[in-house]
């Protein structure tokens, strides 16, 4: 659920930046046509001089495009990052920062015990950081994956691609409980599925919760019983649930090292700015929206509640 | 008198026997294998009872001991609540000292805790104790340890479930009714302590 009153707001704040960075997004789009306009023309003049070199000409006009492509628009993109979703991230809550160059380490990634696959290609970037209320959090994109192989035998495993998220959590444990998205038991059925899962290597045991449609979305393994229980309250599972509705994406929660993981996959490239659309309210409103989303886990999940030990 | 059975008819008899007699053989050596599967998995069950009963009552433990800190920190502010805490002094004596069994455990717990909530509850009449840090300390404490004892609870309850139900489905209920296994019962919170949770 948007905020409307402090989308309309921070739009009204930002406006006068969002004006020069709309100027310069209009200058992009018309360098773009250009260079499109440009490699159309060069390759019917291929295709008018000799047929078979147009393939060749044609490979090497495409490489061209993109790359000029790419090259006009890196200070637009940049610009817009810093002079737009810096000062809104700011706007949305002082206590948090827009960085982005950066991103989350893989070895964070990786301790959150979600993945079981090393990646050898890692990327992450626009990274927000600083804390909510007495939650410290941060969140980026990641795209992982290990290739293995080469020339024919190539295979991409693609391991994750989407927002990652960490937070402070409110209770205090020393194990580590998993809340994986459950695709056994909604596909073949409770018992087969609960057999699958318990098989399952690599991960710590298998917990059975109370909530049955807890159980039918996530498959939890712990390395405690009680623990899992204590962390995952009646409360917390019905919240853990309305967040994946609110997302609409796979998402698989972490609770590890006192922290809680968030790994939400297809989030696509966020925070990316327009540039064939313009900047209007209705683009805004997506980046508004977009960060309400993840920023407002913490509250979704009550992160802020300290009435336990860790405060 | 025909009843002499030709060579042929007497060796097919004997070889009829004598596969009935190696899929008996078989027969009796796989039930023993299942017989043996399903009562290790029963006796299993009941022991992760005890086990997750063993930790209820550590978690009960640990508060029962919090709460001789508690009555001290309460008694210089509240005059008024004597009454509770003399109550409470007296549960937790018995409790301690009184059998660990199930059913005792779950008497104690149920007497003792609308106690202690009401206590905290009416901590609310008196602001200087509410200012007092190490009273916060023990509230926070307190409220950790009723969710850890909550957790503990709802994995005994989770063991009683699976071993009920290995003992009351088939094939488990042949097995348990060869060694009489009866089922377990579960923790319940009595309504009333449900009811006086809600002022915590």
């Amino acid at each position: 659920m948007v905020d409307e009153a402090r989308m309309q707001e921070m739009f009204q704040r930002l406006w006068p930046m969002l004006q020069e960075i709309e100027a310069e997004r209009q200058q992009v789009k018309a360098r773009m046509k250009k260079i499109i306009a440009g490699a159309f023309l060069m390759l019917i003049l291929c295709a008018a001089v000799a047929g078979f070199y147009l393939f060749i000409a044609a490979v090497a006009i495409f490489v061209c495009t993109v790359f000029l492509y790419n090259a006009a628009g890196k200070d637009y993109v940049r610009n817009f990052k810093t002079k737009v979703m810096g000062p809104l991230v700011k706007a949305y809550d002082p206590h948090l920062e827009y960085q982005p160059q950066s991103g989350i380490y893989e070895s964070e990634m990786m301790g959150s015990r979600i993945f079981l696959t090393h990646p050898n290609r890692y990327a992450t970037e626009d990274l927000v950081s600083g804390a909510i209320g007495k939650t410290s959090v941060k969140f980026a994109e990641i795209r992982a994956s290990r290739e293995t192989g080469s020339g024919k035998n190539r295979r991409v495993e693609h391991i994750f691609n989407g927002l990652f998220f960490i937070a402070d959590f409110n209770k205090d444990f020393k194990g580590t409980t998993l809340v994986l998205p459950d695709v056994a038991e909604s596909t073949l059925g409770s018992f087969i599925g609960n057999m699958l899962q318990s098989s399952n290597f690599g991960r710590p045991q298998l917990v059975k919760l109370e909530d049955p449609e807890f159980e039918k979305r996530f498959v939890v393994y712990g390395d405690d019983q009680i623990e899992a229980r204590y962390i995952l309250s009646p409360s917390l599972m019905q919240r853990l649930l309305d967040c994946r509705k609110e997302i609409g994406k796979d998402v698989a929660f972490s609770f590890t090292k006192n922290k809680i993981y968030i790994a939400i996959s297809g989030t696509g490239n966020l925070f990316e700015p327009p540039v064939w659309n313009g900047i209007d309210f209705r683009t805004f409103r997506r980046y508004f929206e977009d960060l309400e989303l993840f920023a407002g886990i913490v509250d979704d999940l009550d992160l802020n509640e300290r009435i336990w030990t860790k405060h | 008198m025909e009843s002499n059975l030709t060579a042929s008819q007497v060796s097919i008899w004997i070889q009829m026997a004598s596969s009935l007699i190696i899929f008996f053989g078989f027969f009796l050596i796989f039930s023993a294998i299942a017989f043996m599967l399903i009562y290790n998995s029963i006796i299993m069950k009941r022991n992760q009872i005890r086990n997750a009963f063993g930790s209820i009552d550590v978690m009960l433990k640990k508060r029962y001991d919090l709460i001789p800190n508690i009555v001290e920190s309460v008694k210089g502010y509240a005059k008024y609540e004597k009454e509770t805490l003399e109550q409470i002094a007296k549960l937790r004596a018995m409790a301690i000292s009184g059998p660990a069994t199930v059913r005792n455990t779950i008497e104690v717990d149920a007497a003792i805790t609308p106690l202690l909530t009401r206590l905290l509850a009416v901590v609310e009449n008196y602001p200087q104790l509410k200012a007092n840090e190490g009273f916060l300390h023990l509230q926070r404490t307190l409220a950790e340890l009723e969710e850890q004892i909550s957790a503990a609870r709802r994995f005994f309850n989770s063991s009683v479930l699976d071993y009920n139900n290995a003992i009351q489905t088939m094939p488990g209920v042949i097995v348990a009714s060869l060694i009489a296994a009866k089922p377990e019962e579960f923790f319940v919170i009595a309504a009333a302590e449900r009811g006086v949770t809600k002022a915590f």
